[in-house]
């Protein structure tokens, strides 16, 4: 078990050094977001689209941040995805450059 | 929270202007209800739209294609409002400030077990997540990683297991399906396991006093369990497991709406779930030759019905069951003698253990809301049951059926304040009726295994209306509190009032404070309650003394009601710490019996003595007690991003009295209960919910083993059997504290997951727990002091086990 486990960090930590080569981006989207329900289709679902590192939802403010690599996708590649789930995603301009800057 | 209530509100609020017929009219605000002046309202996915005018009203025209209409504006979060078909009055849009977002820059991970902050109950919520934390076959497993429900086997030979809330036996926890009668009179035995794990969407356990709406039978606690509802549930679920053990399960659900029904007929949902459970062999990990584990099957399918018209709700549910076990005495089985040589040994009248149930239940659930705004309504339950069981244990005979009718009126209304209901303060009032209707036949034949010539019978019935009043209060979120009474009147026991009160007082946000003090009856079914007993040589014996007013059917005469006050207190802290939530909790409980049976094993060896707690008087001269403590405190916490721990300590003082050999009464620790139990589980979710890793990890404190076997459980020639015991200066032998160890891995995929798991990790087993299990129809003598008996379970009775199971599903549509 204790070797299973230390197995499993190394491959995190490799997956995370990986990560960090690839291009990294941040958009926010303005999602139609009812309820738990929303939530958890969307987390299921664009968590396994192509090159997703990350997915934040968040019910109150109704909006979805995407970390994602550029190389392997794109904004308009994931609003597709949003929109084969009926849940269309349309781009917070001004969220997406506060989150950009706070990265940089 | 009142800003979000305010702006709720605002947004259903229409303004009573209405305009030409068809076009829509409304206006849109921001947060502090300035108009916006020309925000763009359109039909979503269409081209059709308009800009709000100097007043920032618009008019708009319906369109076919869609009711959802969205307005967006720049700095402001788009908002869709689904538009009725018929919208007559004008529509209030709110649009909220995107400059919000920085504020909540990280989702906390959901925690699978909530602890309700407002309701006056304590009461914790197990959502699926929780469920699913562990191999979970059925309910009885659910509660691995809560500190609060033990779990563990009742006996050494029948795998039934039991619960055991604030120390106390299942038997006084009322078990609920959906606010109806759940596992309670004769599947309390193997009841939880007759509720599977994916079937389940939710369970709420509420510890201390409860609601009187659902009757006066909950003493130290209530559990109810929601199932998958066909309006929510996936189209198509499936799930299968096996486990080391050769155990398999494979469970089907479904759910879906009738779409070609006309919309004025109202929508109609059905949805069906199956389990099918086969455990293919008898397991004797312990080598025996007695089954740890018995060969089973179970067959448990479950149909649905969801209704809805307006404000009109029916629900229906209807269930049938068929279980099978076989286990005990193998007839054939392999024993190490000391020198290491295996010999197989053959037995020619094996001790059998047949166990065969059959039930079917369901309810319907009738729901009027008269006024949505005040929440006016009427809800009728019925529920019913028939549950036929014949069981056998070695020459002991156990037949017995019990058919169990239900029904429940409850009206609700916020009589007050009604139009600020969810804002400032909240009273209810709920009211109503109730009947519950059981008929009970039994038989046992071989309370004294060497006596099989007589039956004695239990049957009996009771039928008990009864009428409640129940009120809440709600001021803010500071203070709730919830009083209820209730007076019924059973044909067996007579007029009896239930008086129960619950407090929850939060003068700050991060500190609440709980008080709930009750009283509870129950009607004891002294075979059902003691079914732990029966695998075993020890004769049943009981109480002869003579009971007025109650005309003599069988023997479960001679029990009185049970009836037992509870009360309790506890507190929470919400601490913050770096943007996160420390929940520091401590709570403490007392159960004390007013009347009860008492079960008393300690009377003489291999005997079972039973009597009411208030005949002891008039047997020994001295009043007898039995009653609970129980504290805990519990601390929780995600400590970084998707990354749970919870750890928790229990301290349970359970005692009773009992006459000892020489007719004295004696307040003693009751046996096979548990001082102790610490638990810490922890959990770590990948940030994109791929992979998620679960441990516990349990210690089970101590506890007090039945007198007359110190000899043969610290018997000097069995080493691994001795050091699992001690002896107290009193002479009372106790076992000692072991662990437990379960870990699961999920790995999720879109549409399934699949899960790897071990339970009882660090493989503790209690030695021996079947007594002279070669000789299961041996009688004591001079020469044989300790005949069978596999009564007394305090630990786990296999060793480890892994399993891996997958869950799939089609996700429901919109």
């Amino acid at each position: 078990m204790k070797r299973f486990l230390m197995l499993m960090c190394v491959a995190l930590m490799s997956v995370a050094t990986f990560a960090a080569k690839a291009d990294k981006q941040t958009v926010v989207f303005d999602v139609d977001l009812h309820c738990q329900g929303c939530i958890t289709k969307i987390e299921k679902n664009i968590a396994f689209e192509k090159g997703v590192k990350d997915l934040i939802c968040d019910l109150k403010t109704k909006t979805v941040v995407v970390v994602f690599d550029a190389n392997k996708t794109s904004v308009e590649e994931l609003q597709k995805a949003f929109k084969a789930l009926g849940k269309p995603a349309v781009v917070n301009v001004k969220a997406t450059a506060a989150k950009q800057k706070k990265d940089k | 929270m009142k800003k979000i209530l305010f702006l709720i509100s605002l947004f259903i609020t229409c303004a009573a202007c209405a305009y030409a017929h068809g076009t829509i009219t409304g206006i849109v605000l921001d947060e502090q209800g300035q108009a916006l002046i020309g925000a763009n309202v359109y039909w979503a996915n269409t081209g059709k739209g308009t800009i709000t005018n100097t007043d920032g009203k618009f008019f708009i025209e319906p369109t076919k294609e869609t009711h959802l209409l969205v307005s967006s504006y720049m700095g402001y979060h788009n908002d869709t409002t689904q538009v009725a078909e018929h919208q007559h009055t004008a529509l209030t849009i709110v649009l909220v400030s995107d400059l919000i977002l920085d504020e909540v820059t990280i989702r906390e991970r959901k925690a699978s077990v909530v602890k309700s902050r407002i309701s006056a109950f304590d009461t914790q919520m197990m959502g699926a997540d929780e469920i699913c934390k562990a191999a979970c076959c059925n309910l009885s497993e659910a509660f691995e990683t809560n500190a609060s429900v033990d779990v563990a086997y009742a006996d050494a030979a029948t795998g039934a297991k039991q619960i055991r809330l604030l120390g106390l036996s299942g038997t006084y926890v009322q078990l609920l399906s959906e606010n109806t009668p759940g596992v309670r009179g004769l599947a309390q035995n193997y009841g939880m396991e007759y509720i599977p794990g994916p079937w389940m969407a939710g369970i709420q356990v509420s510890k201390g006093t409860s609601s009187v709406i659902n009757g006066y039978e909950a003493t130290t606690g209530q559990i109810n369990v929601e199932f998958l509802k066909p309006q929510t549930q996936d189209p198509i679920a499936i799930n299968a497991m096996i486990n080391s053990e050769l155990m398999a399960e494979v469970n089907v659900e479904g759910g879906w709406m009738f779409k070609h029904r006309a919309p004025e007929k109202g929508k109609l949902y059905t949805g069906i779930m199956a389990h099918y459970q086969n455990g293919m062999h008898a397991m004797d990990d312990n080598g025996d030759g007695f089954a740890d584990m018995p060969k089973s099957h179970n067959v448990n399918i479950a149909n649905r019905w969801f209704f809805k018209k307006n404000q009109y709700t029916l629900q229906a549910y209807a269930r049938g069951l068929y279980d099978q076990r076989d286990g005990g005495q193998l007839s054939m089985h392999k024993t190490t003698d000391a020198n290491g040589e295996q010999t197989i040994v053959h037995v020619t009248d094996p001790y059998h253990i047949g166990l065969r149930t059959w039930r079917v239940d369901g309810f319907v659930k009738n729901g009027i809301v008269f006024d949505e705004e005040t929440g006016m309504s009427l809800g009728i339950i019925a529920a019913g049951s028939y549950h036929d069981q014949q069981n056998r244990y070695g020459k002991r005979q156990w037949e017995a059926s019990q058919a169990n009718g239900y029904l429940n009126a409850i009206f609700q209304n916020n009589f007050e304040g009604s139009e600020r209901v969810g804002m400032d303060n909240d009273h209810r009032l709920s009211a109503g009726l109730s009947v519950n209707f059981d008929q009970y036949r039994e038989g046992l034949v071989g309370a004294n295994t060497q006596v099989l010539s007589d039956t004695l019978r239990f049957d009996r019935w009771e039928l008990t209306p009864g009428v409640f009043a129940e009120y809440s209060l709600k001021l803010e979120d500071m203070l709730s509190l919830v009083a209820g009474v209730r007076a019924d009147y059973s044909t067996r026991y007579g007029f009896f009032i239930t008086p129960r009160v619950n407090v929850r007082y939060s003068p700050w946000e991060w500190w609440s404070i709980r008080a709930s003090a009750g009283l509870g009856y129950r009607s004891p079914n002294v075979l059902a309650d003691n079914a732990f007993a029966m695998p075993s040589s020890r004769e049943m014996h009981f109480c002869t003394m003579p009971q007025g007013g109650v005309v003599s059917t069988g023997y479960n005469d001679f029990a009185h009601q049970e009836r037992a006050i509870n009360t309790g207190v506890s507190t929470t802290f919400y601490i913050p710490i770096a943007g996160r939530e420390l929940q520091l909790s401590a709570e403490y409980y007392y159960t004390g019996f007013l009347e009860c049976v008492i079960a008393d094993m300690d009377q003489a060896t291999h005997q079972l003595h039973f009597y009411n707690l208030s005949d002891i008087k008039q047997m020994t001269g001295t009043s007898g007690r039995s009653f609970a403590h129980n504290a805990q405190v519990e601390a929780s916490m995600e400590i970084l991003r998707g990354w749970t721990m919870t750890a928790a300590f229990r301290y349970t003082d359970v005692e009773q009295t009992t006459i000892d050999g020489e007719g004295k009464a004696r307040l003693r620790e009751k046996p096979l209960s548990k001082k102790y139990k610490g638990v810490i589980t922890t959990s770590y979710q990948t940030p994109l919910k791929k992979w998620q890793f679960d441990v516990t990890a349990q210690f089970n404190g101590g506890g007090r083993m039945p007198d007359g076997f110190n000899d043969y459980f610290l018997d000097q020639s069995k080493p691994e059997r001795m050091k699992q015991y001690e002896q107290k200066a009193d002479g009372s032998l106790y076992y000692k504290w072991y662990p437990q160890l379960m870990a699961q891995i999920t790995k999720y995929f879109r549409t399934c997951s699949l899960y790897l798991g071990a339970e009882n990790m660090t493989n503790f087993k209690q030695q021996n727990p079947v007594i002279a299990a070669d000789q299961p129809y041996s009688v004591v003598s001079a020469t044989n002091p300790y005949a069978f008996d596999a009564s007394m379970a305090w630990g786990p009775i296999t060793g480890w086990k892994v399993y891996l199971g997958f869950r799939w599903s089609i996700t429901k549509e919109d």
